[in-house]
């Protein structure tokens, strides 16, 4: 074939002529699949009573019960409850309603005397997770003092993987574990299965079906003939990227069917190990806000940088229509590495106090993620005031340990 | 489920969009499974758009994440475990099967859409966008999330590389991508 026969202009005629292909399907038959997955399936209230715990349940009707009492005995004691609470209300309503109701749940627990036994039976039904008042939503070294840190992958309703990061006293350990350290598959056995996931935004996804076990530093998830992992590829997306996001401590995972052979997954083909990063993923932070309302900084791991600066530009950008950036319109900064230490200097200088705490939060939180997912500290420059929110800007900035921080009380 | 949302849907965008997912990834099978995990996208989240693009250009976005995400997860099989994937600067080459329409090709047509596969990802997607789907530059920079000069850049560099490999040149714009 001659050389000169592709021309840009012929290139451009035959791109303009590909032929049209159709979808041969009926509308019926996509119709009648999507109607067949459970991610489409309508969440109602009554489907939320059934993963509420009963005795949970009946901790809310105790709450309901001393309020009420409270308001017949005292107006304005009573009165002052329910303004507390309002204070709590962020958000949707629902959400706002659900957060409360957890956190009475949780005080009313409490407030018995069986749940300051350390017996398990009780607790697995009063412990709960709370957000705590503040600004910032990820977990830093200072945080961890008195706690044992428990990563854990949430799956949200539109399939992204948030991860959340739990800080457990560790008188609570001491419980459960004696004074042997729990590894994260230790944690995560003890502990996923009493998340009340709607309740904190997510899916119910958690405990994962199948049994884990390690093998020297690697993890291996058995997993059983059926199971909706495979389902698609947003489904084993969300698989691999919440192990990702749970199992801290492990070189990698391994896939096995019950009988020790490698698991095969639908698309897949054979279901091939994954190499673990215990927090180190490369990747940019972005915001997500779920349907409550609810925001969260989560990382990109569909797009993972082999430098930070390039993670750090990239996170200038929205990614989809969930991942939204953190920097806002008219912030930039320049990225430079000096003596291990990633100096990031804003172009015009950065005052916190001027912004909304919220977006100011954000965004240095979203960088210092960033920079953590690369295991750096980070330098500010150009930026006042030089103590904000417990940072001290003068010094570089340490690695948080995770984002999103949960206490569990 | 909202009925009639997909109904409307499937109505005005279907065949567009499972096109366009067709043409990244050259499988019928792997395509039907791509526009129902669009689906399954947009329902769940047609209650929060806000229609500041059209929905048009929010469709083919979702689209494309779904596309990129299907290839991110065939290289991670094909490489090694979690390896690096930048869609823009690698190839989104699929290796199954053909469908029939594209069996059916001309030589020429065919030569086109290999070079194509050859072209880096950010490459192949504004083709596919603005020949095959007919997407203004402002829908595909909306779509992509790009300024507009970025979609032409892209498409000149896109049509100069397929001219080069298509003219055996292939080697020598090699060398030159990779010093860039």
């Amino acid at each position: 074939m001659s050389n000169n026969k592709w021309s840009e202009q012929k290139i451009d005629e035959l791109l303009s002529q590909v032929p049209q292909i159709h979808d041969t399907r009926s509308k019926d038959e996509v119709f009648k699949r999507l109607q067949q997955d459970p991610r489409l399936a309508d969440v109602k209230k009554e489907k939320r009573i059934q993963w509420i715990p009963p005795a949970v349940a009946v901790a809310a009707m105790v709450t309901l019960t001393v309020l009420v009492a409270s308001f017949i005995n005292n107006p304005q004691q009573a009165e002052k409850a329910t303004s507390d609470m309002a204070v709590t209300e962020e958000g949707s309503a629902d959400m706002a309603e659900e957060e409360t109701f957890m956190m009475k749940a949780t005080e009313t627990e409490e407030s018995s005397p069986a749940s300051n036994q350390g017996i398990n039976s009780s607790e697995k039904t009063s412990t709960m997770l709370v957000n705590q008042d503040s600004l910032l939503t990820a977990v830093y070294p200072a945080d961890t003092k008195d706690y044992t840190v428990f990563h854990i992958g949430m799956v949200s309703d539109d399939a992204i993987v948030v991860p959340l990061t739990v800080l457990i006293p560790n008188r609570k350990i001491v419980n459960e574990f004696g004074d042997e350290k729990p590894t994260s598959l230790d944690l995560y056995n003890q502990y996923a299965a009493q998340l009340v996931e709607p309740a904190l935004g997510f899916a119910e996804y958690h405990p994962y079906v199948g049994q884990f076990s390690e093998q020297q530093n690697q993890l291996i998830h058995k997993l059983p003939s059926k199971h909706d992992y495979d389902l698609s590829s947003a489904t084993i997306n969300s698989y691999d990227e919440s192990i990702m996001e749970t199992f801290y401590g492990y070189s990698q995972v391994e896939f096995q069917n019950e009988d020790g052979s490698q698991a095969y997954f639908d698309q897949v083909g054979s279901k091939k190990p994954e190499q673990l990063r215990s927090g180190n993923t490369f990747s940019s932070y972005y915001l997500y806000t779920n349907k409550q309302g609810k925001q969260f900084l989560v990382p990109n791991l569909n797009k993972t940088h082999s430098d930070i600066q390039v993670a750090m530009t990239e996170m200038k950008t929205a990614q989809s229509d969930y991942l939204k950036s953190v920097v806002p319109e008219g912030v930039d900064y320049e990225v430079r590495d000096e003596d291990g230490t990633n100096h990031i200097r804003f172009t015009q200088q950065l005052n916190l106090e001027q912004m909304d705490p919220q977006v100011a939060s954000h965004l240095i939180e979203g960088i210092l993620l960033t920079n953590g997912s690369f295991g750096d500290e980070v330098q500010f420059e150009n930026i006042v005031p030089l103590n904000w929110n417990g940072f001290d800007f003068t010094k570089p900035v340490p690695s948080p340990i995770g984002a999103n921080k949960y206490i569990w009380e | 489920m909202n009925d009639s949302v997909f109904h409307r849907l499937y109505d005005q965008y279907h065949q567009d969009v499972f096109q366009f997912l067709l043409y990244m990834v050259k499988n019928r099978q792997t395509a039907e499974d791509l526009m129902h995990e669009v689906y399954v996208r947009v329902l769940k989240a047609y209650s929060r758009f806000e229609g500041k693009s059209s929905e048009k250009t929010w469709l083919f976005s979702i689209a494309k994440n779904v596309a990129i995400d299907h290839f991110r997860k065939s290289s991670v099989r094909k490489r090694h475990a979690f390896d690096f994937f930048d869609w823009e600067k690698q190839e989104l080459r699929s290796n199954e099967a053909l469908p029939d329409e594209l069996v059916e090709m001309n030589d020429e047509m065919k030569q086109l859409l290999e070079a194509l596969d050859e072209c880096t990802g950010d490459q192949k997607m504004v083709i596919v966008m603005r020949y095959f789907q007919d997407l203004s530059i402002t829908e595909t920079s909306q779509v992509l999330g790009w300024t507009e000069g970025k979609v032409k850049t892209t498409q000149h560099r896109a049509i100069h590389k397929l001219r080069d490999r298509l003219s055996g040149h292939s080697d020598r714009r090699q060398v030159h991508d990779e010093q860039q």
